[in-house]
Parts: C-alpha cells; sequence; structure tokens
C-alpha cells in the first residue's frame, strides 16, 4: 500500500521530506509517516496519509512576504527608487479579531465566555453568528489600508502647501510672570543647514527664522538652530519675544511715510498707502505687517528678493527709523497737512511744530512729501507693456462692435427699475 | 402713477440704486442763478409767489445766518473711489490760505435752491392747420438748439396730430431740454424714489439731505414734483423734529421759509430754543414779519431787541392754541437752565 501511495503521491512525499526547515512539521510528518508505514499492512486495507503543503508562506514573517512585494530591491533603493512608497500599505489582520470569536459563533467557556454563570457552568454552544462581524473587521482593514494626510484648516496653512515658512507656531512661551498675550508667531524661513565636522563629518541641523508680534505695534524677528524642527522653532519663537521693538504705526493701519531702506542686495521702496488698501508687498513682508499690525502699505523689492533674513532686517531698520508727523513738524517748523479727496480736500493738521512755525522758505527746499525719505533714489517703475491683442485687426474690429452696445446694460437697469423694459414685462407681474 | 413695485423687481431696483447712489449728487451739486427766474408778463389768480420774497437780500441774508456752517458736516466723508491722501508741509500762512480754499468751496455748497410756485402751464396755440390732421402718426417736435440759450428760453414747439402747432407743455420741455442739453446726473424718466409710497419708506429711515439733493438734481424748482417732494421732506423733518439733520445743508434755508410761509414755526423754534440758539430763534421770528408783514408780532417786535423776548412775543401773538403751551414750557426751561448756569457760577 505504501507504494501505492507513493506512486499516488509522489510529490506531496518529496514534499514533506523537504521541509527541514521547521522541526516541529518534520517530527509530526515523520510521525504521521512512520504510524502509517507501520499499521498500514496490517491493520487495514486504506491508508491515511497527512501531507503539509511547502511554500513560502510557511517559511517567512508576514513583513518579509510584504516587503518582497512591495518594496524595493537594496540596489533599486540606490538609484532613488520607491521613495514616495508603494501605492498600497500593509494590512493588519489581527486587528479587531477577538481571540475564540470566529464565523460560526461558538461560545467557548474560558475564552471568548465566563466558565460560570451564576451557580451554573457555561456549555460549549453554539449562537446565532455576528452578521456584521466581517463588515466591521473590513472597514478597520480598510481604515489602516488607505494614506491619510491630517488636513491643515486653509488659513493655517503656509505660504504654500505642506511647508512651513508662513505658518503661526503661537506666542513664545511666558518669561517669568510676563505671558505674551495676543502674540503671534510666523515662520519666515525653515530650512535645513549643514555643518562639517572633524569627529561627526556632516553635521545636520534645523535652522528656522520667525517674526513675533502682538498686531498693535510691538514685533521681533530671530533665527533658531537645533538638531530638530520643533526644538528650532521653539528656540526662535523664544528668542524673538526677547528683542522686541515698538513700531510707530500713522492712525493704527500704515507707515508715516514712504521710504527707502537697505540690507546688502535686498532693497525695499515702502509707499504709505490709504485704508482699505491693503498689504500688496512680497508674501514675507506680507506676513511680517500681518504681524505689526500694518493693514495698508505697498512694497518694491528689488536686489535679491530670495534672501528672507536680509529682507527682514531692512525692513524692521526701515519702520524702526520712521520719522513721525510731529518729529517732522518740529524739524522743519512747518505744518503738517494732510488732504483727502473724500472729505473734499479740507486741510487736516496733523502735526504743528511745538516750537513757532517759521514764516518763510528757504529756496530749491525739497518739500515733496513724496519723496522726503527716499535719500535721492528712485523707484524701478517699468511700464506693462500692451497686451498683444491690442494690435490686431480683430481686437479694432470688436472695439467698433462693442462701441454700439455701450451703457446698454446699465440703460436696461434703468428701465428695469422704471418698469418700462420691454424684454421683462413678465417680471413686472 | 406708476404701479406699485412687484418683489421680483426689488432687487433689480437695489442694483441699480447701489450704481447710482451717492457719486452723481456729491459731483454734481447744482447751481442756481442769482436773479428772479421766471416772470411771466400776465398776472392771473393764482397763489401767492414766495420767489420775490425769497430772494429779498434782507431774507436771505437771514436763512443763511440761520442755517450753521460746520465744514466737518459740509465735507463729511464721501462714497468716492479709494485714493491715497496727499500731505503737504505748509508755513502758518499757507494754511491759513488753504483753510479759506476749502471754506469758500463750502460756502458753495450752501447755496439754497430757489423757493417758487408751481410753474403756470400756458401753452398757446400758434395755428390750427386741420388739413395737416392724420398726416403722421407721431407728434413732430421742434427744438431751438442754438449755442448758449437758456433751457428756459429755449423755443419748443409741437404739431400734434390733429394738426395744431403750439409751444410745448412743462413736460415735454422737460424731457425734451434733458436730451439736448443733458443735466449730468438728472434721469429720462422720474426716478422711482419720488412715488409717494416709495418715498415715504425714504423718509422713515431719515434720508432727509440725500432725497432733497437728489430732487434738487433731478427736477427744476417750479416743478410739480419738485414742490410735492420737498414740501413733503419738510413736513416729514417737522413731524420727526429732525431739524438737525438739515443744518449745514444747503436746505435748512428753503425748509425754515416753508414753515414760516406755512405759519408753522413752532417746533423748529423750540428746536432752536432747546440748542441754546436763541439768536437763530429771533432771526426766524424776524423772517416770519418779512413773510407776513401783516400780522400783530411785526407791529410788536418793532424795536425789541433781546432775541429771548421777541421769541416770548412770537409765543403770544402768532403761536397756534396746540403748540402755545409747550413752547411756553419750552422757553421756561431754558431760562431755568440758565438762571441755574449763572447761581453756579
Amino acid at each position: 500500500m505504501t507504494s501505492i501511495c507513493l506512486r499516488f503521491f509522489p510529490r506531496t512525499f518529496a514534499g514533506i521530506l523537504a521541509t527541514e526547515s521547521s522541526a516541529l512539521l518534520w517530527n509530526v510528518n515523520c510521525l504521521a509517516w512512520r504510524h502509517t508505514q507501520l499499521l498500514a499492512p496490517t491493520v487495514c486495507g486504506t491508508s491515511h496519509v497527512q501531507t503539509r503543503n511547502y511554500s513560502f508562506f510557511t517559511k517567512l514573517t508576514a513583513n518579509e512576504i510584504w516587503q518582497g512585494v512591495s518594496g524595493v530591491s537594496n540596489a533599486g533603493r540606490k538609484r532613488g527608487r520607491g521613495k514616495r512608497g508603494s501605492g498600497r500599505r500593509q494590512v493588519d489582520l489581527n486587528r479587531g479579531q477577538v481571540h475564540g470569536e470566529g464565523r460560526g459563533g461558538m461560545v467557548w467557556p474560558g475564552l471568548n465566555a465566563p466558565v460560570m454563570k451564576g451557580r451554573e457552568l457555561v456549555k460549549i454552544r453554539k449562537e446565532a453568528p455576528n452578521q456584521q462581524r466581517i463588515e466591521e473587521l473590513q472597514k478597520l482593514r480598510d481604515k489602516s489600508s488607505k494614506f491619510r494626510q491630517s488636513k491643515i484648516p486653509a488659513l493655517q496653512r503656509g505660504w504654500t502647501g505642506a511647508k512651513f515658512p508662513g505658518r503661526s507656531i503661537g506666542p513664545p512661551d511666558p518669561i517669568g510672570d510676563y505671558k505674551f498675550d495676543g502674540f503671534d508667531t510666523r515662520i519666515l524661513e525653515f530650512k535645513m543647514v549643514t555643518n562639517m565636522t572633524g569627529n561627526l563629518g556632516r553635521k545636520q541641523k534645523f535652522s528656522c527664522f520667525v517674526v513675533t508680534g502682538n498686531q498693535k505695534g510691538l514685533a521681533g524677528y530671530a533665527l533658531g538652530k537645533a538638531p530638530n524642527a520643533r526644538a528650532a522653532m521653539r528656540k526662535a519663537r523664544n528668542r524673538a519675544g526677547q528683542v522686541l521693538h515698538y513700531i510707530e504705526r500713522y492712525e493704527d493701519h500704515t507707515v508715516f511715510h514712504n521710504f527707502h531702506t537697505k540690507e546688502r542686495q535686498t532693497s525695499i521702496f515702502v509707499k504709505k498707502k490709504e485704508k482699505g488698501f491693503g498689504v500688496v508687498c512680497h508674501r514675507a513682508l506680507k506676513t511680517i505687517c500681518e504681524v505689526i499690525g500694518i493693514d495698508d502699505l505697498y512694497c518694491q523689492v528689488e536686489g535679491s528678493t530670495k534672501n528672507i533674513q536680509n529682507l527682514t532686517k531692512a525692513f524692521f531698520a526701515g519702520l524702526i527709523n520712521q520719522e513721525t508727523h510731529q518729529e517732522l513738524a518740529d524739524r522743519l517748523k512747518l505744518n503738517v497737512v494732510e488732504f483727502r479727496k473724500e472729505t473734499d480736500f479740507v486741510p487736516r493738521i496733523v502735526a504743528s511744530p511745538t516750537c513757532e512755525a517759521r514764516d518763510t522758505l528757504e529756496k530749491d527746499e525739497n518739500l515733496d512729501f513724496e519723496n522726503l525719505y527716499y535719500g535721492g533714489k528712485l523707484e524701478y517703475y517699468k511700464k506693462k507693456p500692451a497686451p498683444f491683442y491690442k494690435k490686431l485687426p480683430c481686437y479694432k474690429w470688436k472695439q467698433v462692435s462693442m462701441h454700439k452696445s455701450r451703457n446698454q446694460r446699465s440703460a436696461q437697469l434703468q428701465r428695469l427699475a422704471l418698469g418700462i423694459e420691454p424684454s421683462n414685462k413678465s417680471l413686472e407681474q | 402713477m406708476a404701479a406699485p413695485i412687484s418683489e421680483s423687481l426689488i432687487s433689480l431696483l437695489r442694483c441699480y440704486c447701489k450704481s447710482f447712489r451717492c457719486y452723481p449728487i456729491r459731483t454734481h451739486c447744482r447751481r442756481y442763478c442769482t436773479n428772479s427766474l421766471s416772470k411771466t408778463g400776465r398776472e392771473q389768480p393764482r397763489a401767492r409767489d414766495p420767489l420775490p420774497i425769497f430772494l429779498k437780500d434782507e431774507v436771505q441774508r437771514l436763512l443763511y445766518r440761520i442755517n450753521s456752517f460746520d465744514i466737518s458736516k459740509i465735507c463729511a466723508p464721501q462714497k468716492v473711489p479709494s485714493r491715497k491722501p496727499h500731505y503737504e508741509l505748509l508755513t502758518d500762512t499757507q494754511l491759513q490760505k488753504k483753510q479759506e480754499e476749502a471754506v469758500e468751496r463750502a460756502q458753495t455748497r450752501l447755496q439754497m435752491p430757489p423757493v417758487m410756485r408751481v410753474r403756470e402751464e400756458v401753452n398757446p396755440v400758434l395755428s390750427q392747420d386741420p388739413e395737416l390732421a392724420g398726416l403722421m402718426d407721431a407728434k413732430l417736435v421742434c427744438v431751438d438748439i442754438t449755442y448758449g440759450i437758456s433751457d428756459r428760453k429755449r423755443h419748443v414747439v409741437v404739431r400734434d396730430l390733429d394738426g395744431t402747432l403750439r409751444h410745448g407743455t412743462g413736460e415735454e420741455r422737460d424731457r425734451i431740454n434733458q436730451i439736448y442739453n443733458p443735466k449730468p446726473g438728472r434721469q429720462m424718466f422720474t426716478p422711482r424714489i419720488f412715488e409717494p409710497e416709495n418715498l415715504e419708506a425714504v423718509l422713515d429711515k431719515g434720508w432727509y439731505a440725500y432725497v432733497l439733493d437728489w430732487a434738487c438734481l433731478q427736477f427744476e424748482p417750479d416743478q410739480p414734483e419738485y414742490i410735492r417732494v420737498t414740501q413733503r421732506t419738510y413736513e416729514h423733518v417737522g413731524e420727526n423734529k429732525k431739524f438737525d439733520d438739515l443744518r449745514s445743508t444747503r436746505h435748512f434755508g428753503p425748509m425754515a421759509f416753508y414753515f414760516a410761509w406755512h405759519k408753522s414755526l413752532e417746533p423748529l423754534l423750540m428746536d432752536m430754543v432747546q440748542r441754546d440758539l436763541l439768536s437763530d430763534g429771533s432771526d426766524l421770528v424776524h423772517l416770519f414779519t418779512i413773510i407776513h408783514p401783516d400780522s400783530e408780532t411785526c407791529q410788536r417786535i418793532r424795536g425789541v431787541d433781546d432775541d429771548l423776548q421777541t421769541i416770548k412775543i412770537f409765543c403770544e401773538t402768532e403761536t397756534s392754541h396746540s403748540y402755545k403751551g409747550q413752547l411756553q414750557l419750552t422757553i421756561q426751561a431754558y431760562e431755568d437752565a440758565q438762571n441755574l448756569h449763572v447761581d453756579a457760577a
């Protein structure tokens, strides 16, 4: 019979013989085989042959198998493959499974049920299977298999995507009794910097450049470096809280005057603007303005626009060196007078000299308030070229055809308001 | 009268009004010529004409005087396209000159629109030509568009369908003038804000100066519509005692004139006493005596210099029964307050 078995299942036996890696399996198999060999000719005419299928499932761990499917070889990694991770994530099939609970709905006392219930011994029995169990398991598996990025609200994101610059990191830590109430810190620059050391070689650190302020004119900036990102942010934030400057603002919304300021190759032309204009400038300057509490401003950055640190230094220096209207009036011994279109250019005295005002002006005295603080510099103003289509003949013809229908919309609105628009009689009813 | 506004039209109206509001009125502050505007030769039994009295120097002087001159109110911030303020560094003399210029500009804003009676509708027939009847299916209007003619003197002649040739009616003249000589900010058709029910809604909101400004722009001062709108507005102001809303606007004088003309000065007078504007009150009484020279007040205040005394005399002689007590109480309260003040000092 053995021979018959061998003839029928030659591959199976060969498989079993080769299962040497698992000692336990081997023993069991050998036992089974010996058993059948011993019993087969003597006891009965049929034989029971137990088989163990061999595959890598039995040989490798789950992690190793997953790596084989979705991972990248060492050689491939060196070439830069698999940097963004594979499409699917590893699923833990054990998750959500409770020991002793299965498809059948069996009750095993001591395993998934108490042994005693009151004074009665709980018996092994079958109950109605839980229909939702499979669905719940599937849900759990789906949850862990999909990659979910934590969502930052749109207003708390930085200038771009998932990058740090522009993001808020809260007020500096309190110093003693002083709490930085109303302060907000924003990251202006966040990067990795390296230093070569004799001992450690390329040593990497995070560098974080922040500005902090209370939106009421009090603000400061600082740089912090640390081996990890969080520490760098914390360092920078707390340092910024210790170097605060008070920045004078005109009516709490803009600067006192136009000015020019420069740091290395970065020069900025800052212009005073009316209420409601908004902050129109480089994004870093815009963030600084928000932190200081400047609402209306126009800036033109010339030279290097990418050196955020110099940009910040230049801007702060310019803001701190401003001359208030009162100081200007005292210096020149003249009245500083404001004229606004909305009040029909009624003169409004913004500042008058504390001492007696002079009554004569010197010849060729520069009193142009717009250019008073530019130091002879002029902003590079490039005229925007007209769009190409303005030269085309079709544009001209379009203008001609539009000429006919000019004012038609407003005339129609007027007719509608008066109830005499013929095309809208239905609206009247 | 047009049909009341349906719900669906309200949004369109809003849209339209938004595009039109504020700007035209401020930018087109209408100017009036200072001499007599209309003088028709015919003397017919009509209502008394207020214009000659209104244009008297004495009356003009009084009316300008009772209107306060608050430049911050006259030139209050208006909705204009955003524009950067400009700054100048000025010596004291330069500053003073600039201020004087601004005051002058503000004063031109306070020119009062003339108070007139409703214009006369006389369209004399020039010729009757029955042979032309049925020749055309629309009226023919001939207009003199010579450069430099004023709108009031322009010849507008209409040929009717039945062949009659006549002068244009007031309404026709307004329309034709606006076509050939458009006034900035004036619309071809009367805006619906001036329809009685809409006007009430706007007045209830307290937009008095707004309505009056727009009426000045839209109508001629002798147009029946203008007189209806302004008089209703003055009445509304009087009912709600919102006289201060019209101070430092060009409409305060005409309003005071209206109240004096119709012998209903008491609320305005009370307001003036309450605000400690006694000289204004006495000016108002004087205005009353000029308008009504036959009144008893006119005889009694002759030679009286004291402001309070003048008002008291007015209170005794002219005040209607319903207002007398109130006015007396107001004067009494004023006197008490003055005495208290003196005692404290």
